[in-house]
């Protein structure tokens, strides 16, 4: 007994780096954002307790609270299957027997570093400007020149495109997956005369299927977060076409300093999330495949 | 073997795409990091100095005290404010100033917190903008009149009086004076033939434009995001009615003709092309000066501070400067002359005396103002704008136009027109119109729809 007790403090020494950062930088904000979203707090007075009034409020008066929630949903939408399936894509052709080929595994998870960094989010802005490279490439086809960030019809789709390119981290835990699926499954599919498509979705995708399911879920909540890309490129314009629910968050934190509300509005967003994931998690066991039966 | 070629080449040409992405990224990268806010300890260097001069020095200078100095801006004026702070510190060797600076996002958010936790610098700059909201906190800042190391006198009492009192309280000095003013680009202005001594008012804007149209369809005579069309609006307003924008008690200060009127001109503005149309210059809505063609000269004019245009300047050599269009039969020129920033002493300062010697320093002397230059606007302290003009340190246009503005300076804007939500509402709408979803009686109609739901929300807040 003694023994086992001796070996947990030594654990508990080890991960008390992490579990201290946790305590103080996560859990504590997580509880205060809780108890502020209930009241009313500008940073430098005290807060106010007002009860319910600022989810009521949110839902009653907020004019860009619908617009914000409606942008966001379109964007989570819009980006994960691009995401998920490019990143697939490239995770098959990474997979291929060729030599060199981690030279080119290693390129592209290049664009997951750069990352949220907003130096890559003012690139995009350069571009996919009017007089941008975009819009000159295209000019090559005969094609004209395309307002991709200043019509707001399309101007989410371009931002969206920015995390599209930073697959990399979707792509390496799916190219891990790939290379787990025994070989012997394919030859006998072969033999059997299976073709290559029927190949991929009978065999490859069953078997990745709760990488895939771990991956939706993880870039689902990615995206509901999504802000420097939205922020730095569009600053939420035109007319509001990528005025995401985080930049909603923000703006009422810190250009008109309502903390309370912006509390409430960060723990919607995070009720909200939380709804969307137990969903997939229940949707999965029609989905995913597990060899153990998923035991 | 041919199929793994064809692999390769693919995977290479889809990497190439990827790439050509990546690599650029170095350039923009310097250009942001001047936004993240270094701290340096420019003492350092000094150190070694300091200790040779205890030594030598008979009479023991006072203890050793450390400030901090909080500021924001550009790149040139982090390099002069630094340069200053190294000379004073020669001066005195016994005093030590941590410069804190970077730019100006996220800045008041820092302040804020650092404020409220206590932890603020000792000499802080602030915008003027700012002080109702932080001094209704408490009392936040040091009376400088209280504080016999600075002299007053070198600046205007008028302008100190409209800006840096609150509660009675001097509780900041002007560093600059800060106009709002066109700048125009002489080189747009040859090449369309425009003569560059125009004074511009609201008409002729329109039938220059028409001229320029005639001339290249794709030139915009005005270089103006939604924020900047708000500016417009609000001083076209202001301009007819005399009132402020929004009153003190919360209603708002102009009726709806007149704000018809208004959207009924800045949409003529962009029918007749003046404006470039958002479609295009949206990448850089909130950042007007980085738009290319604005850098490459397709643009004429930019509606700005004076204090931007030395900034500006090092961009577009033959850049210049005038006043804004002023209606002849004007109630009130709604022409916003302000401090740039303020400097202020933080109350929980442990060195009072020290960074008020400092201050004082730093306004009135006339190896300071040599160094400083027009960094931070033209500057308030009249001893150091006469050494920048004896110097020729100064652009005389833009003296002149400070000179000007001066005189024709409007009734300062009061906080509840300065509001950020009210801002948010004005140019969601001035979208809305400018992409055609309103005509501007109907941008009017929501305007004062929204303004009149956000004030009676702000009213219950604030009081």
């Amino acid at each position: 007994m003694k023994y086992y007790e001796r070996k947990n403090y030594t654990g508990l020494l080890y991960i008390s780096p992490w579990i201290f950062g946790f305590l103080l930088f996560k859990l504590y904000p997580f509880v205060m954002s809780l108890v502020y979203s209930f009241t009313e707090f500008n940073i430098l007075d005290k807060p106010k307790f007002i009860g319910f009034d600022n989810y009521i409020y949110m839902f009653t008066r907020d004019k860009l609270f619908f617009p914000a929630l409606k942008n966001t949903l379109a964007y989570v939408f819009m980006t994960v299957p691009m995401k998920l399936a490019f990143a697939l894509f490239i995770a098959v052709l990474l997979n291929l027997k060729l030599k060199n080929i981690n030279i080119f595994r290693t390129a592209y998870y290049l664009p997951s570093i750069f990352g949220g960094s907003v130096a890559v989010s003012i690139l995009w802005r350069f571009l996919f400007m009017k007089e941008g490279i975009i819009n000159k490439f295209i000019g090559f086809f005969g094609i004209k020149p395309v307002d991709w960030l200043g019509n707001p019809d399309i101007a989410l789709f371009t931002v969206s495109l920015l995390a599209v390119w930073q697959f990399g981290s979707s792509m390496v835990i799916f190219l891990a997956a790939l290379k787990q699926i025994p070989n012997e499954l394919y030859e006998a599919a072969m033999v059997d005369g299976a073709s290559g498509i029927r190949r991929f979705f009978s065999i490859t995708l069953p078997m990745i299927s709760p990488v895939m399911f771990f991956n939706l879920v993880m870039q689902t909540i990615n995206a509901f977060q999504e802000f420097t890309g939205p922020y730095v490129i569009t600053n939420g314009g035109p007319m509001n076409a990528t005025y995401v629910y985080s930049i909603h968050v923000y703006d009422n934190a810190f250009r008109y300093f309502r903390m309370g509300y912006s509390s409430a509005l960060s723990w919607i967003l995070f009720l909200l999330i939380m709804i969307f994931t137990a969903l997939l998690f229940k949707s999965s066991s029609y989905w995913t495949y597990y060899e153990d039966g998923g035991k | 073997m041919r199929m793994k070629k064809l692999m390769y080449m693919f995977i290479a040409i889809i990497l190439c795409i990827s790439i050509v992405a990546g690599c650029s990224t170095q350039t923009d990268k310097t250009d942001e990091q001047s936004e993240d806010v270094v701290q340096e300890d420019i003492s350092k260097k000094e150190t070694a100095q300091e200790d040779a001069a205890k030594d030598d020095d008979k009479q023991k200078p006072s203890e050793e005290v450390s400030l901090r100095f909080m500021w924001w801006g550009g790149e040139s004026r982090h390099e002069a404010t630094l340069e200053a702070i190294e000379l004073y510190q020669q001066n005195n060797p016994h005093v030590k100033i941590n410069a804190e600076y970077g730019g100006v996002d996220g800045y008041l958010q820092k302040l804020a917190t650092q404020l409220s936790s206590r932890t603020a610098p000792d000499i802080i700059q602030i915008d003027v903008t700012w002080i109702q909201e932080l001094t209704a906190q408490g009392d936040l800042f040091v009376d400088l009149n209280e504080r016999d190391e600075i002299d007053t006198s070198i600046f205007s009492e008028n302008f100190l009086e409209q800006y840096c009192y609150n509660d009675g309280k001097l509780i900041g000095l002007p560093t600059g004076v800060n106009a709002g003013a066109l700048l125009f680009n002489k080189d747009f202005f040859d090449k369309y033939s425009i003569d560059e001594n125009t004074e511009f008012n609201w008409d002729n804007l329109i039938e220059l434009e028409t001229s320029v149209q005639e001339q290249a369809p794709n030139a915009y005579l005005l270089n103006l995001d939604a924020i900047r069309c708000y500016y417009l609006l609000k001083t076209y307003v202001i301009q007819k009615t005399g009132n402020y924008w929004i009153n003190d008690d919360f209603t708002i200060g102009f009726d709806r003709e007149t704000l018809v009127e208004a959207f009924e001109y800045l949409n003529e503005l962009f029918e007749v092309g003046a404006i470039e149309p958002f479609e295009q210059s949206a990448p850089f809505h909130g950042k007007p000066d980085q738009n290319p063609k604005w850098l490459n000269g397709e643009l004429g004019i930019s509606w700005s501070w004076t204090s931007t245009y030395t900034a500006e300047k090092a961009n577009i050599p033959n850049l210049s400067v005038t006043t804004i269009p002023i209606m002849e039969d004007a109630k009130d020129t709604a022409l916003v002359v302000r401090p740039s920033q303020l400097l202020s002493i933080n109350k929980d300062s442990e060195n009072i005396d020290e960074a008020a010697k400092f201050i004082n320093w730093f306004f009135s002397d006339t190896e300071a103002a040599k160094i400083l230059k027009d960094t931070r606007g033209v500057p308030a302290s009249e001893v150091a704008r006469s050494v920048l003009v004896e110097n020729n340190l100064l652009d005389p246009v833009l003296d002149e136009i400070t000179a000007i503005s001066m005189e024709k300076m409007g009734t300062p804007e009061n906080p509840i027109s300065q509001n950020q939500e009210l801002e948010k509402i004005t140019t969601d709408v001035i979208q809305m119109m400018a992409y055609k979803k309103l005509t501007p009686e109907e941008a009017a109609d929501e305007l004062i729809d929204r303004f009149t739901q956000k004030l009676s929300e702000l009213k219950e807040q604030l009081n």
